[in-house]
């Protein structure tokens, strides 16, 4: 009998809508009959047979009625659209506007929680990383020594496979060469050919066993491959690196997906490194220096507390050391786009704070926007009162009704929803330029998204309909078609609500949109501690670095230059820690420290006019070994806590120098954090760029003699100028790209709750046209029927104000706590933006007001 | 009072005449067999549903059988105003056919 389950099922609906339970009864009964008498087969197309036949007559008793009236309504509710063609347009631009933005937000808020979705195994997939309770520069750090993920899969049982990765750094771009072509390339990675295991990165050709097998081999992704090769098959054939060292290339991978944390291009054997950083080369077979991205696949039912337990207690099993000193956690690789907050991470990543917040705009944006709906239906709920009336009086139910205008308001969302698609479709480029985010369109066309989007346009519209349905059903028949159905009084206030919770949102969305612009102002235009203005840096080669001292002297000769130095990281990116770092009275508990520090050349301070407080920087003309010299800044000068430090004899991981001077605290990292300890050696091995600081007038031209000169030095190698303050700005992108988002959001909002209010007060004008009308007869000035109209609405914009003051304060001081360096939240922003809106609120209603101030009482007192 | 229709007609007439056995299996079976055609339980319960909503048949439930998987069968009976529009009908009936049997078509179609 399973097979009738269906027919049953639908039998049953007939059943209740027929009232009568016997319907199924009946059919089994029998079915039970042809069962005993002709067999099971016969019963079965018995069944089916005669539930077909029926099939006509049950489905025209469901649905003709309901169609019937489902047509009527249709109509009346496209004629009341149409009727009051400003009314409607306000409603339907309200919800257009607002499910347009509802809808960005929802595709971004989507697209951030997809990332490192596609791997096959991400519940499986984790990324080993490093607490240093101790330690005084950042607590935690995405890296692992280089050692552990071999031990770490030999070691625990339930690690099916590991996985390291570094990429060179995050700017020294990688010159890859390959016959005509050459670019400088980010994405250059070096890994094991086991992150093809761990993660989902299909190879398009090659074999993953054999495709590492060669230590120069290369892995190519899909576009690099065209880029370099075009039409011709990559495979086999030979990429120059740096102008030093030469690939070949054994594989093509698909292009990583954008939705990935983990990038890379270019990927060639993890032991490369060494030739590539030659100061990494002592540490690759070390336990206890972390330079390198570690993921790990677990087994599918391994327990994961106990796992962690194991991979933490790593080091002490090692080396003996305390576990409080290092400890190594485990975190799903799924989680790292939004939650790597904290840890130390050079990559780009997003913030699963950013999703609340933006989750939040887009509801109450939306919410502004249900309110005008529901302002503006009941404000006009007069004009429908005896439509309700005349329906009761034929019979309709209050469920009826309410049907009805949850219906019509679903019915204006759907047509929001439809041009908000068309909206969407069209600014999509502009909001690529807003978030840098590309959302492509087969991801908005997936069936997913469509029917999230529905979804939200179904809730706006059951939500806008709501109150107005409650309440129009609401009406008494006889009193409504009497003519006299006292129907503002009272409801007026909840009306009143409405709009003061409209403009609390509005307002609070602009006030915090002024301190988050006025926050990044501030960190933009914060002294550093150095000047970034007018310097340009280019990478160096090989080449270049062992003549840079006859390059820089060539340079220097240029009458636009004003210094030259050289260093090892852009002072953005300086990442690298010092090892263990120990000076004379270094405190027995404070040991195994490191700081950051990077490499800078003579006139480095000169050239980013740093100041110097204490000693001296480094100078050409007191002959020393140069990395035996050090110079510190200030924060790890408060953090030795010795006397003077200068003078003092330092340890760096093994190399012996003595502490030179002491630099003023500069802001090299992002304004986010305090400024951390930094050492800088001077040791021309490791340069990587060239940085010259040049006259302000007349730059091009220097920046092209600049060119020449590296040229001439070096035709094999394309030197490229870059300025100084963009790579500053790029640490501030994401919140900048964050901020000019919720710009837009925040104008929508002010725009959405004007235009309801402009409908508001057309509607209190034209309801109170014969009043105006008679005032003016009895001698009222315009100014003070203005006055009448305008007061109403002014009054309630004040009182929004007044309310969301707080409300904003609090969560914008909160969220200034993320800022190590932050604005204070002052009286004048409140009261500008409390003005702003204020100001806008009164244009809108004065429209309307001027308008009926200035009609001749003439025309609204006659009667035809 | 308005008209019958056919199957109306049809149906009060098969309830009048099963009394107490005027169930769903009972009259579909009786009125296929009148028929010669199979009678749909579609037709059926929309026409049951229509007479019940005229008030011309009253209906009530009683215990079910194990074949019914505890579907309680519904049983038909007339009411007073579904009898006097059942004998309007007969009335109607045989006032529209009075003086002729089928024998008289016999003659003319051959």
């Amino acid at each position: 009998m399973k097979s009738f389950r269906l027919g049953e099922w639908f039998l049953r609906i007939m059943a209740r809508y027929y009232r009568t339970p016997s319907l199924v009864g009946d059919y089994l009964e029998e079915v039970e009959d042809i069962v005993r008498s002709k067999g099971t087969l016969s019963a079965y197309g018995w069944f089916w047979g005669h539930f077909l036949k029926s099939l006509p007559v049950f489905c025209r008793d469901l649905i003709y009625w309901r169609w019937v009236m489902f047509r009527n309504y249709l109509k009346v509710s496209w004629r009341n659209i149409t009727k009051s063609k400003i009314h409607s347009l306000i409603n339907i631009l309200g919800l257009t506007v607002g499910l347009a933005c509802c809808f960005y937000i929802f595709l971004w808020v989507k697209d951030e929680l997809s990332y490192d979705r596609f791997n096959k195994n991400m519940d499986q997939l984790y990324r080993v990383y490093l607490e240093f309770p101790k330690e005084s520069t950042s607590a935690f750090t995405s890296y692992a020594a280089p050692a552990a993920a071999e031990w770490l899969k030999t070691n625990i049982p339930e690690i099916k496979e590991s996985a390291r990765f570094r990429i060179v750094a995050n700017r020294p771009q990688i010159l890859v060469k390959a016959g005509e072509n050459q670019f400088f390339e980010e994405r250059f990675g070096f890994g094991d050919v086991s992150l093809f295991k761990l993660f989902t990165f299909p190879l398009l050709s090659g074999d993953i066993n054999t495709i590492f097998s060669h230590p120069y081999s290369i892995i190519l992704n899909e576009s690099s491959a065209r880029k370099y090769f075009g039409k011709e098959n990559p495979v086999g054939k030979t990429v120059h690196v740096e102008n030093q060292f030469d690939f070949i290339v054994t594989g093509i991978m698909k292009d990583i997906p954008q939705q990935s944390h983990l990038h890379f291009d270019f990927l060639v054997p993890f032991e490369n490194i060494v030739s590539f950083m030659p100061e990494y080369g002592k540490f690759l077979h070390r336990h206890n220096l972390h330079f390198f991205r570690t993921y790990i696949l677990v087994e599918k039912n391994a327990s994961i507390p106990a796992l962690k337990e194991k991979v933490s207690k790593y080091l002490s099993i090692k080396f003996d050391v305390q576990e409080s000193e290092w400890r190594h956690h485990l975190q799903p690789v799924k989680e790292i786009h939004l939650r790597t907050r904290g840890i130390k991470d050079l990559m780009k990543r997003g913030d699963f704070r950013y999703i609340y917040i933006f989750s939040l705009t887009g509801i109450l944006i939306l919410l502004i926007a249900c309110i005008n709906f529901m302002n503006l239906t009941t404000a006009r709920s007069s004009i429908r009162a005896k439509e309700v009336g005349m329906r009761k009086v034929a019979g309709a139910g209050r469920k009826n009704l309410v049907g009805q205008f949850l219906g019509e308001s679903i019915l204006s969302s759907m047509i929001a929803m439809v041009l908000a698609g068309i909206l969407v479709f069209i600014s999509l480029p502009a909001f690529k330029l807003l978030s840098g985010k590309t959302l492509s369109l087969d991801m908005a066309s997936n069936k997913g998204t469509i029917l999230g989007l529905f979804l939200i346009t179904l809730f706006t519209g059951i939500l806008s309909g709501s109150y107005p349905a409650v309440y129009l059903s609401s009406f008494q028949p006889v009193r409504v078609l009497k003519g006299n159905a006292g129907f503002e009084k009272g409801k007026g206030f909840f009306r009143k609500i409405l709009v003061v919770s409209q403009f609390v949102i509005a307002v609070g969305l602009i006030i915090c949109t002024i301190i988050i612009y006025n926050q990044y102002k501030f960190l933009k235009n914060k002294y550093l501690g150095f000047n970034k203005e007018h310097v340009v840096y280019a990478k160096l080669d090989k080449n270049l670095k062992e003549k840079f001292g006859s390059l820089k002297n060539e340079i220097l000769k240029d009458h636009g230059v004003v210094h030259a130095s050289a260093s090892s990281r852009l002072l953005t990116d300086a990442t690298d820690w010092t090892g263990d770092f120990y000076w004379e009275g270094k405190e027995e508990q404070k040991e195994r420290l490191s700081f950051i520090y990077t490499t800078a050349g003579y006139d480095f301070i000169e050239t980013y006019k740093m100041n110097i407080v204490q000693g001296r920087s480094f100078s050409k003309d007191i002959p020393k070994k140069p990395n035996e010299e050090y110079i510190i800044n200030e924060a790890a000068a408060e953090f030795m806590n010795v006397e003077s430090p200068v003078g003092l004899p330092v340890n760096m991981s093994g190399t012996k120098g003595t502490i030179i001077g002491v630099v003023q605290d500069f802001n090299y990292q992002s304004l986010h954090q305090k400024i951390k300890p930094l050492v800088l050696t001077n040791d021309p091995q490791n340069f990587q760029f060239l940085h010259v600081r040049i006259r302000p007038d007349n730059i091009t031209a220097v920046v092209g003699r600049l060119t020449k000169i590296c040229q001439a030095f070096e035709p094999g190698f394309p030197v490229e100028f870059h300025f100084a303050d963009e790579a500053f700005d790029i640490l501030y992108r994401s919140e900048e790209q964050m901020g000019h988002l919720f710009n837009c959001f925040a104008v929508f909002a002010v725009f959405i709750a004007c235009l309801g209010l402009f409908g508001l007060s057309m509607f209190v004008a034209e309801s109170r046209f014969r009043e105006i009308g008679i005032r003016k007869a009895l001698g009222a000035s315009v100014s003070s029927i203005m006055r009448l109209i305008s007061k109403e609405f002014v009054g309630l914009v004040l009182l929004a104000n007044v309310i969301a003051w707080p409300i904003v304060y609090f969560a914008m001081n909160r969220w200034l706590q993320n800022f190590a360096y932050r604005i204070n939240l002052n009286a004048g922003t409140f009261l500008l933006s409390g003005f702003l809106v204020f100001a806008l609120s009164l244009i809108t209603v004065s429209y309307q007001s001027v308008k009926a101030a200035l009609s001749n009482p003439v025309d609204s007192l006659r009667y035809e | 009072m308005k008209e019958l229709t056919k199957i109306e007609e049809i149906l009060l007439l098969t309830i009048w005449r099963l009394k107490e056995e005027a169930y769903g299996v009972k009259i579909r079976r009786h009125i296929s067999r009148l028929t010669g055609k199979e009678f749909t339980y579609g037709n059926l319960y929309s026409a049951l549903s229509q007479l019940t909503k005229k008030r011309y048949v009253f209906k009530h439930e009683e215990e079910s059988t194990k074949a019914r998987k505890g579907w309680k069968r519904m049983y038909y009976s007339l009411s007073p105003a579904g009898l006097k529009a059942l004998k309007n009908a007969c009335e109607m009936n045989e006032k529209i056919w009075q003086g002729i049997s089928v024998r008289a078509f016999k003659e003319e179609i051959k």
